[in-house]
């Protein structure tokens, strides 16, 4: 402690040493080059203002909304698409040559009435550009939102590439210059903010100084092309897509109640490093960076594809703030955070963060080349995205037989008298004794997920190894996975709990090797019933025990492991000094982590991962299949399942502990995921006794025997024979009613309403689904 | 796993991000919010809902302007919701001065705004069953009657009576009509009561009204203010009644903003059937919620008798059976996004016939429908059997409710109550053990100990007699031949004196003065034996604890800190010795600490010697013998405590008045250290993070 004291003290008498010669060497020079420098900006400013006299065209002027009066030159041509542009303003339009839609940069003028779009939003409906800034001589709580033409932005550059344009954004008040390029794919057009060239900074001279202040104005987040595709509720014609849980429609009306319609979610949910003192979000996290508009017969999907780590989805309806309905991508590149002045955390100021994070920022829209496309075509698009940028694989046919996902609870720590105890809750024997009883009924597939097997129990985290022999130890975890083997179903450990540390095992100090907000304090959290404080391990210090531990899971003949939280769930940086990582190379710990279990495993699966873990999985658990229902937002589509139905499996989640067992149940059919249980040998009052898993409602295996079997069956029949195939529709036949559709022909349609359904020539019971194939009925199942 | 981090399961709050409003989704789950029921602890445990989202009603509501265009037209600012007996949805749209009328399904039907005599900011609206609609024109200082086709049929003004001065403030905020055509009107800020009108509009009579609530501190006032000081002081008033809803036999309930008896049921002598019943629970995820009060806002009475409450402050829905036992509760998280299902600001509730939950919110300017669930529905149906004595009906639910939830206990309870019924106590007994109910428990036990006296009854006599002769010829035996001890232990001195000090504790307890005295005097007791001593008070005292059988201690040993007993004991004693030293010697005492630290020990010998025996006895007696126990218990302390005062008066040579202030002393002494130790442990924490606040700052 004393000798960080001395070098610290020592560190910033060299410091003052270093300025105050700065400071005079500055004046030294200063006076002889003072005059130079202020003919130079003088200069500068001429240009500026020569250009704003040159003509309209030079100045972001346009009328709302750009009306093509011949600006548009043709800039570029794709395989599907071309590109106009106009220099003077860095709008441009797409057309598709399969369909002949034109997308738009800007608000589309169909239905554009002058008086709904009035103040901020009218300018901010013109421009390409729209940016927060904070200004820390001023306010360092505030970001102040404006947009380029009220902030009397210029377009300062524009050069045509051979696949697009590069234009170049400046306000010369603030001193932001903000280089961005668009580019044609083949069916999508990229816009990119560059890092190159990006500035944020104002240079004041001396002699400007004199009559102005220095606000130290500093760029938070731009909007690019923010209303690109955007379009008024007039026809009602359309809606919007947003990836809240599985996908959710904002449908365009022109009427629509409630105040605050308004979406802005941080892709891949909020970085805890920056959240002290904020209320979290209560929406679900977006998993997948896309976005989508249909409006008319015309859709696209926007997919944000470089720094969507650093991004936010920002999307309202008509009537929030102006007449248009739009959904876009926020590039952030500071941050707020809330810094505490003293140890008990009570006060304590915002801000932002001083440093830019700074990185090329893009996002593709990909334009559906068919007429009429849908969220189907929008999901199957980005299923493309998917297997040809991130490299997933479609499934490779092996039987039409589902597997079960069945998560066994090994074991917690018990609540005591004097101190706490082990509970076991199901042995390795006595799970070999469930897995056995669930073979004798039927059940040919099943993947087994063994949670709380870690040497402590399910709520210690840390020191896994070796398994607690009152739970088999490690002896009897290999006989029961060679059981398994032997019976062909599959074994995982659940792995998430390397994402935190509350034991002190595995060489891990709190204060050494916990992950660090911004605020330099370790991250830690209580869980409910235990006054035990649960730490977040640093994401590079998690990767160094993962990797050490690998070796024993191999001795186990175990499948794989099961991430889930801080590894493919949770994206923090990391302050700690020591593991120092900013978001984007957390994401990338977290891959390799994958990367590297799946190379020594052979499998990997996730528990309710982001889209950059994907590509490491076979399986998906806890996926969501509901939304926010945030109030305006329409309806639930089930867009990432038709996205990763046949890519991926996945399991929405567990079916006995779901809130509502039948709606899970209809839900599971009709977005072709697998069953999925949580059970335990134990009997559920003893979840009571330990310390975490009172959350568990009713897990005792033979009270849910029947189900398992059930639910097995009736999966098995609906989509055994597709596991592998994509989801090529997805419809509502009538309120309730829904039909799936694979590539293979298949239709399921599945009932959620008390009363029967007629379709042509067959019925759908109540709360029940059926089967359809080509040219009418296949079978019909009485569903619970 | 994943749940690790849900929103339930963390105590609110990172420990570095300490003021984090946590609350971030439960992974998948259907609901937005979390359920809880209470167990017979009084912890709030979460549970699968009771009730999900089951839509929203009045979001599309479009009108005739007049010009024969719909126009839309959302509601704004509405004060309450009144739904018929064919489920229709009638809602005071309070800031539209109008009413709404919606079918069953929530589809828009009329609006009524009386254009004869426009309403003016309407709070309240019933509807009879007759068809006639009654509203509260709150702006007009009315109430109204409408009749079928919506004419206007009477209205009810201002009440004249003697009984009602000119302060009294007639601006009525709702309204229940009786079978019989009298109208009950609650009048905003009428603390007098609600105001009975007969059909035909004469005033009646107040009715229900509040008792004011006297507190401690009033009545210091009024004994030690003069007269003139208490004409200023404002006067006590009986809370106000906010809201008022009326079941199907015709008990009227009224909801005040008073600490207890928040909820009244009437009946229609206008006696509160539950006197002794708290309702409103509290429920709260961060500090500033912790500071918040229970404010009960509306509540509603479905076709079963359940009563659903809402807490506008807290964002707290809470239902209770028709006993007004707590069924459970949920809460809305603090958040400006409007979600469905999620109040922020519920100001009124209503239940349909299919026991469906409508909540009025006036900052959303919608209604939240909710449905209630499998389980909803069984606990419902079981608590319902439960509760009208139907126990082996009600045992099928009880299973249900089980298997969706293992962790409810009332579950068990209502199981318990069943097979105690059918008379299979040995399963009464076990299920009463789950449910954590102590009573239930010790009734059972002690049918099941009448069975097994009555089987054995022979055999008990029989081995009565054959101990009682054991035990003579035992003793004649042993006075025939004397049987020592073995003394094949080493340490011989040690265990001569140890065991002598120890069996000195006998002497005490026959001869307390002379025996304390020969502690000092004739070396009757060392810090060996009081240590002995005290240890073994420390070990029974955890035994006993954790022993006691059931009936007496129904809480599980796991939410017993054994090691906070242990230290509060520990630590009392210790002060008690300190402070009793330093008392003595100022008090001219003749006690070396030795002789208050051993006597101390010694004084607790009572309880070495009883308590374990009372545990043991404690888990065949049934609370029907509560009174033994407690007896024995309590003579135990009283006898500990006798010999703490003889030791007093013994070792310190005192008499026993001086005895009397000695002690006084000693126990206002504790109080002083206690003080001082926390002072100084506030201060000091204080200083050190000062000093860490200082060593950042600098080191940043």
């Amino acid at each position: 402690m004393k000798r960080l004291f001395v070098s610290k003290r020592g560190l910033m008498t060299v410091v003052v040493c270093i300025v105050s010669i700065a400071a005079l060497a500055s004046f030294a020079i200063a006076g002889p080059l003072a005059d130079k420098q202020q003919d130079e900006v003088k200069v500068s400013a001429q240009a500026a203002e020569a250009k704003d006299t040159s003509g309209a065209s030079a100045v972001v002027k346009p009328a709302a909304p750009n009306l093509d009066k011949g600006e548009y030159k043709q800039i570029a041509e794709s395989k599907y698409l071309t590109l106009k542009a106009n220099s003077g303003t860095g709008h441009f339009t797409v057309t598709d040559k399969r369909t002949g839609h034109v997308w738009k940069s800007f608000p589309d003028e169909k239905g554009y009435i002058e008086k709904e779009n009035q103040g901020k939003w009218k300018a901010n409906l013109e421009s390409p550009l729209l940016y927060s800034y904070v200004e820390f001589n001023v306010r360092q709580d505030l970001a102040k939102e404006d947009n380029l033409k009220d902030g009397k932005g210029i377009v300062s550059k524009f050069e045509a590439t051979g696949q697009g344009f590069k234009v170049q954004y400046e306000i010369p008040d603030l001193g932001f210059v903000i280089p961005a390029e668009v580019r044609l794919g083949d069916d999508y057009v990229e816009t990119k903010i560059l890092q190159d060239g990006l500035k944020d900074e104002r240079v004041f001279t001396e002699a400007e100084l004199k009559t102005k202040k220095d606000n130290e104005a500093r760029l938070v987040s731009v909007r690019l092309f923010p209303f690109l595709g955007a379009q008024t509720s007039e026809e009602e014609n359309g809606y919007l897509f947003l990836p809240d849980g599985s996908g959710a429609i904002v449908e365009f009306k022109k009427d629509r109640g409630g105040t605050n319609n308004y979406y802005s979610e941080r892709v891949y949910g909020a970085d805890w490093a920056y959240s002290a003192n904020t209320i979290f979000s209560i929406r679900k996290p977006v998993r997948m960076p896309v976005f989508g508009i249909k409006s008319g017969k015309q859709a696209m999907i926007g997919v944000i594809h470089d720094g969507s780590e650093y991004a936010n989805l920002v999307a309202a309806p008509s009537k929030t703030f102006s007449q248009y309905n739009w959904v876009t991508a926020e590039q952030n590149f500071r941050f707020m955070y809330y810094q505490y002045t003293n140890t008990k955390k009570t006060a304590g100021y915002v801000s932002y963060t001083k440093d830019i994070t700074a990185s090329d920022r893009s996002v593709r829209y990909y334009l559906i080349g068919r007429k009429d496309a849908d969220y189907v075509q929008m999901a199957a698009r980005y299923r493309q995205y998917l297997t040809e940028e991130l490299g997933m694989q479609p499934l490779q046919a092996n039987g039409n037989k589902l597997e079960l996902q069945l998560h066994l609870l090994g074991a917690d720590s018990e609540r005591g008298f004097l101190r706490d105890s082990y509970l076991p809750l199901t042995t390795t024997r006595q799970a070999q004794e469930i897995v056995q009883e669930l073979n004798t009924i039927g059940i040919e597939g099943m993947s087994i997920t063994y949670l709380g097997w870690q040497r402590k129990g399910f709520s210690q985290y840390g020191g896994s190894f070796p398994l607690s022999s009152k739970l088999g130890g490690n002896d009897g975890m290999q006989q029961f996975v060679d059981f398994t083997h032997a019976k062909g179903y599959e074994v995982y450990l659940d792995a998430s709990s390397y994402s935190f540390n509350n034991t002190g095992k595995d060489g891990f100090r709190r204060n050494r090797d916990g992950l660090r907000d911004i605020g330099a304090s370790v991250m830690e959290y209580y869980t409910r019933g235990s006054d035990k404080k649960n730490t977040f391990v640093s994401p590079r210090f998690a990767e160094k025990v993962i990797l050490d531990e690998l070796s024993n899971a191999q001795a186990l003949h175990v499948d794989g492991y099961v991430f889930g939280q801080g590894i493919g769930s949770l994206l923090n940086t990391d302050f700690n000094e020591n593991y120092a990582a900013t978001r984007e190379e957390t994401k990338q710990i977290q891959q390799r982590i994958f990367e590297t279990t799946k190379n020594a495993l052979g499998h990997v699966q996730v528990e309710d991962g982001n889209v950059y873990a994907l590509q490491y999985v076979n399986h998906v658990q806890g996926l969501n299949d509901d939304i926010s229902n945030d109030l305006f937002v329409d309806r639930g589509v089930p867009f990432v399942q038709i996205a990763l139905h046949g890519l991926v499996t996945y399991s929405a989640n567990y079916a006995n502990d779901s809130d509502d067992y039948e709606t899970t149940f209809l839900k599971g059919i009709e977005y072709g995921a697998v069953p999925s249980f949580i059970v335990t040998y134990a009997k559920s009052q003893q979840l009571l006794k330990t310390r975490s898993l009172g959350k568990f409602y009713s897990t005792y295996y033979k009270d849910w025997l029947q189900e398992m079997a059930m639910q097995y069956q009736q999966y098995n029949e609906a989509l055994g024979d597709v596991r592998n195939q994509f989801i090529t529709g997805h419809r509502s036949l009538a309120d309730g009613v829904f039909e799936t559709s694979y590539a293979g022909g298949k239709r399921i349609v599945v009932n959620y309403n008390a009363e029967p359904y007629a379709g042509n020539g067959w019925i759908v019971k109540p709360k029940d689904f059926a089967v359809v194939k080509q040219g009418g009925i296949e079978w019909l199942k009485n569903g619970l | 796993m994943k749940l690790n981090l849900s929103k339930w399961m963390i105590c609110l709050g990172l420990v570095c991000l300490i003021s984090i409003a946590f609350i971030p989704a439960k992974a998948n789950a259907d609901v937005p919010y979390r359920t809880f029921f209470e167990d017979s602890n009084g912890r709030s445990i979460p549970t699968r809902p009771a009730y999900i989202p089951a839509g929203v009603v009045a979001k599309d509501i479009y009108v005739d302007n007049g010009n024969g265009e719909m126009v839309y037209s959302p509601l704004k600012r509405p004060q309450d919701i009144f739904i018929d007996g064919n489920d229709h949805i009638y809602i005071a749209d309070t800031d539209n001065d109008r009413i709404v009328h919606f079918a069953a399904d929530g589809t828009f039907v009329q609006e009524i705004k009386v254009p004869e005599s426009p309403l003016k900011s309407p709070q309240g609206v019933f509807a009879a069953e007759n068809g006639d609609i009654y509203i509260a024109d709150t702006g007009n200082k009315r109430v109204v009657k409408l009749d079928k086709k919506l004419q206007l049929q009477q209205e009810f003004a201002r009440p004249q009576s003697s009984l009602i001065n000119e302060t009294f403030i007639y601006e009525p905020t709702n309204m229940v009509v009786d079978s019989r055509g009298f109208v009950y009107v609650v009048s905003k800020g009428s603390y007098q009561g609600v105001i009975q009108f007969e059909p035909g509009g004469q005033f009646f009579g107040f009715f229900g009204a509040n008792a004011t609530e006297v507190k401690v501190m009033d009545v210091v006032r009024k004994l030690l203010y003069t007269k003139e000081q208490l004409s200023r002081q404002v006067r006590l008033l009986p809370p106000i009644i906010r809201n008022i809803d009326i079941d199907r036999q015709g008990f009227i309930y009224t909801v005040s903003g008073s600490s207890k008896e928040q909820v009244k049921k009437l009946n229609i002598r206008s006696e509160n059937v539950w006197k002794e019943l708290s309702f409103g629970e509290k429920l709260a995820f961060s500090q500033e919620e912790r500071d918040k009060e229970v404010q009960l806002s509306d509540l509603s009475v479905d076709a079963n008798g359940n009563i659903t409450v809402i807490d506008k402050n807290l964002n707290v829905v809470s239902q209770y059976d028709a006993s007004g036992k707590l069924q459970f509760f949920w809460k809305s998280p603090t958040s400006s996004m409007a979600i469905m299902g999620l109040n922020q600001s519920p100001v009124a509730v209503a239940t349909n016939s299919r026991n469906e939950l409508f909540i009025l919110d006036d900052a959303l300017n919608l209604v939240q429908q909710l449905k209630p669930t499998q389980l909803g529905a069984a606990i419902h149906q079981a608590f319902m059997l439960s509760q009208g004595g139907k126990y082996k009906e009600s045992e099928q639910n009880w299973e249900e409710v089980v298997k969706l939830n293992a962790l409810f206990s009332p579950a068990y309870y209502g199981m318990a109550q069943a097979a105690f019924n059918e008379g299979d106590y040995e399963k009464a007994k076990d299920l009463y053990k789950l449910a954590g109910h102590g009573q239930g428990y010790s009734d059972s036990y002690w049918q099941l100990r009448l069975l097994w006296f009555q089987k054995h009854f022979s055999l008990i006599a029989n081995s009565m007699v054959i101990s009682l002769v054991v035990f003579f010829i035992a003793a004649r035996l042993k006075r025939k031949y004397k049987i020592a001890l073995p003394s094949n232990l080493r340490w011989k001195w040690l265990r001569q004196t140890l065991m002598r000090q120890l069996k000195h504790a006998f002497y005490i307890l026959k001869h307390p003065l002379e025996g304390f005295s020969d502690l000092r005097f004739l070396n009757r007791g060392g810090y060996l034996s009081a240590f002995v001593l005290l240890g073994s008070t420390v070990l029974i005292l955890l035994v006993k604890t954790y022993y006691t059988g059931f009936s007496f201690n129904p809480k599980p040993a796991a939410d017993i800190n054994g090691s906070l007993i242990m230290t509060g004991f520990l630590v009392s004693w210790t002060s008690w010795v300190v402070c009793n030293y330093l008392i003595g010697t100022i008090q001219q005492g003749e006690a070396r600490f030795k002789d208050v630290f051993v006597g101390s020990s010694y004084a607790l010998f009572p309880f070495v010697l009883l308590a374990l025996p009372l545990a043991l006895i404690s888990n065949v007696l049934t609370l029907s013998e509560g009174s033994i126990y407690q007896a024995i218990e309590w003579g135990i302390l009283i006898w500990c405590g006798l010999l703490f005062f003889w030791k007093i008066q013994s070792l310190q040579n005192y008499s026993v008045g001086e005895t009397v202030v000695n002690i006084l002393l000693t126990l206002l002494a504790m109080v002083i250290l206690w003080v001082l130790v926390f002072i100084v442990f506030g201060l000091a924490s204080e200083l050190a993070g000062f000093i860490y606040t200082i060593y950042q700052e600098v080191s940043k």
